[in-house]
């Protein structure tokens, strides 16, 4: 009874900032026009024909969308306004009952009629893998007796709930880093559970608002494993996270030489050395629980002639141009030098800045929604005193001590962003056009929040406890103006 | 001491809402709907004398203007009169007129006499009254499903760039109108009610929350022992 209050107290700050943020959620699922978050139609249409249909969208059909979808997204006007700030979503209440009794005269027939692929082409989501899929397609089915608009709010509302699995998962990760200090646990998990572009993607549908969870859930896991060493329980739980992640999107693989380096490092403390046998004994379990839910994903891949993540092709017909890779990571992040090629028209000046600062903390809708110009200056302050303070953190803590848990977190982020990168500079060599997306690098969010609270850590008590509430307050009016703008972008 | 970080939390918090607020306040829009068509090309050319009708229209809100983009081949652009009318039986129910003078590719609006009340369907028809042509721009007549540019009666294949407006009002005194439209096409459950309790929930509840975990935070927070985990 006493532990029970005990951690009741503890948890009660994480438990007030739940709720507050399923609040805020919901108001993000609630507040876009249907469709009107990135590639929502597509993530809509896969979750629907896995729904009716059982089976993920296929390559070759009939209709990509059902005809329910493309009429409700007519009725709305989706594809126009999509991107375009000249245009607002239907507010016509004679529109919305012509929609109303078009729907009812289709019937049920029209909800399973879109087979992933048609004239037009085909969904451009039926490469993901189908775990967020799956999820999603429990509050379809739950509220299957409602019109497609009442299914695609709860399956918003339902998305949304992933990002508090998040914000726990880093409220425990930033205590597994910095010890138990609610004050910077909670600065840490209001970064994720607040965040702006996190919400709004988490309350749309989108795989990405399973990716966040996941990759939060395997770092906390995974300098779990390495401080206190492996065991099957934390080592099947750090893996069976990282196969979600594989699951619901192809991302996730970027955290596999992270797990491997955490299950290598945590069997090493455990066993007291290197000992393969010992090695390979307590890894076995944590990797069936990776191999086996992959395997089977691959397998059915294969079997149904799917590919099992988007296939990029090799620029340059198969000769990798390091040189053109090393120019398009300069020009990523710093100006173009002289004597070199410029990246593709479409690219923004400074691509980091607008896709990791602006794009990764808010660009809303189809992201033609932007903040004033001040805030993408505060949040890239923030983003940026964060890394240095961090970096500064680790070592006055002791960088040898901690060298194995800061070598897998930087694993981790470089892998994904490596990925990212790469699959990018391939698909500029082979078709010119962009890739990345501020969002792709949520995953780290959770990374960048420990950061925080890390850098909070080396101000004194009051100092901290003034810094904290500060960045919660920043977060909290973030949100209020990030909903207003949207507010006023769809209905004003 | 503890409470340092709710005062911080509350200080920011307040600073921000009212930065905000004075944003929306001050911030007059005067769009009662609009056709959402990007004005990409040349969707009606019309020499002197001719006359291009975008039909039909649903009227989502009342207005008493249109502003559209023109252009004027680099000279100085044609008076147009514009009429608003029944698809049907070709009624007039409000009229306008642009002056000449206005610049190329600029976007000129035009007053009517009259108000044009919701909820019904209208053609809005643009004669070049003039001795120049110009050009209302637009985009495909897949802008906007269900309506298209005709010029005497002919289908042009595409739709015109119209922006149907009406006196400016503060973003905040549109407040209860915003939330009518945000409720149209959700769960049919959802009215603006829920706009007006989300909106209450967000800016009492959720800071009184956050404030309420801070305080919580701070009352259990202690360093770590030394020799613990940094």
């Amino acid at each position: 009874m006493e532990l029970r209050r005990i951690a009741s107290a503890q948890l009660r700050p994480l438990l007030l900032l739940l709720v507050a943020a399923a609040i805020v959620g919901a108001a993000w699922a609630l507040i876009v026009p249907a469709w009107q978050a990135p590639d929502e139609h597509s993530h809509f249409g896969y979750a629907q024909t896995l729904a009716e249909q059982g089976a993920p969208p296929a390559s070759e059909g009939d209709r990509r969308y059902s005809t329910e979808q493309e009429q409700a997204a007519a009725a709305i006007g989706s594809d126009q306004l999509a991107a375009n700030l000249f245009a607002r979503p239907e507010w016509s209440e004679a529109e919305y009952e012509r929609w109303r009794r078009l729907q009812a005269a289709e019937g049920e027939a029209a909800r399973a009629d879109g087979d992933g692929a048609g004239p037009e082409g085909s969904n451009s989501a039926r490469t993901n893998p189908p775990l967020y899929y799956a999820f999603e397609a429990i509050p379809y089915h739950a509220a299957s007796g409602t019109d497609l608009f009442g299914r695609l709010h709860l399956m918003r509302l339902w998305s949304a709930l992933l990002l508090l699995v998040a914000a726990a998962a880093t409220w425990a990760l930033v205590g597994e880093l910095l010890g138990p200090r609610r004050g910077l646990q909670l600065a840490g998990a209001a970064v994720v559970a607040l965040q702006p572009m996190a919400v709004f993607v988490s309350a749309s549908i989108n795989p990405d608002a399973m990716l966040i969870p996941a990759f939060a859930t395997t770092l906390w896991l995974g300098v779990r494993v390495i401080r206190r060493g492996l065991t099957v329980g934390n080592g099947v739980a750090l893996c069976a996270a990282a196969a979600v992640a594989i699951l619901a999107k192809a991302t996730g693989y970027a955290l596999l030489p992270g797990v491997f380096l955490a299950l290598a490092i945590g069997a090493y403390r455990a066993a007291g050395g290197l000992r393969i046998g010992s090695l390979v004994k307590r890894s076995a379990l944590p990797l069936l629980a990776l191999a086996v839910p992959v395997g089977a994903w691959l397998a059915y891949a294969r079997l149904s002639d799917r590919p099992a993540v988007n296939q990029v092709g090799v620029g340059g017909g198969g000769d990798f141009d390091h040189a053109g890779l090393f120019s398009y990571l300069w020009q990523f992040y710093l100006p173009q030098a002289p004597g070199q090629l410029p990246l593709p028209p479409g690219y923004p000046s400074l691509p980091a800045r607008d896709f990791w600062i602006e794009g990764f903390w808010g660009k809303f809708g189809w992201l033609e929604i932007v903040w004033p110009d001040p805030l993408y200056l505060a949040v890239g302050l923030l983003t940026a005193a964060a890394i240095v303070g961090a970096a500064v953190a680790l070592v006055r803590s002791g960088l040898r001590r901690h060298a194995a848990e800061a070598v897998f977190l930087v694993v981790v982020a470089l892998s994904l962003l490596g990925g990212l990168h790469l699959t990018e500079y391939r698909i500029l060599a082979d078709q010119n056009t962009v890739f990345n997306q501020g969002r792709y690098l949520l995953p780290l969010l959770p990374l960048l929040a420990a950061a925080m609270a890390a850098t909070l850590s080396l101000a004194k008590e009051r100092i901290q406890q003034v810094l904290v509430g500060a960045l919660v307050g920043f977060l909290f009016v973030l949100q209020v103006v990030s909903l207003a703008i949207v507010g006023a972008r769809f209905y004003a | 001491m503890r409470s340092w970080a709710v005062r911080s939390f509350l200080a920011v918090a307040v600073a921000g809402l009212i930065v905000a607020f004075a944003a929306v306040a001050g911030d007059n829009r005067n769009t009662a709907f609009t056709l959402g068509v990007t004005p990409g090309l040349s969707a009606a050319e019309l020499r002197p004398g001719a006359e291009a009708c975008q039909t039909p229209i649903a009227v989502a809100e009342a207005f008493d203007g249109v502003r559209m983009q023109v252009g004027t081949y680099k000279r100085q652009g044609s008076p147009l009169a514009v009429s608003i009318r029944r698809p049907d039986s070709g009624r007039a129910i409000a009229a306008g007129r642009i002056p000449g003078g206005y610049a190329d590719v600029s976007q000129p609006e035009v007053q009517l006499d009259s108000t044009v009340a919701a909820s019904q369907r209208v053609a809005v028809c643009i004669r070049n009254a003039g001795r120049r042509k110009v050009a209302l721009y637009g985009g495909s007549e897949l802008a906007h499903i269900g309506t298209s540019a005709e010029i005497g009666g002919r289908d042009q294949g595409t739709d015109l760039t119209l922006v149907f407006i009406r006196p400016p009002t503060s973003l905040l005194s549109q407040t209860s109108e915003i939330f009518e439209r945000a409720s149209l096409f959700r769960p049919v459950w959802i009215g603006p009610w829920a706009y007006w309790l989300l909106a209450g929930l967000l800016l009492v509840a959720v800071p009184a929350l956050l404030a309420g975990s801070l305080r919580a935070a701070g009352a259990d927070d202690s360093p770590p022992q030394s020799g613990s985990q940094p």
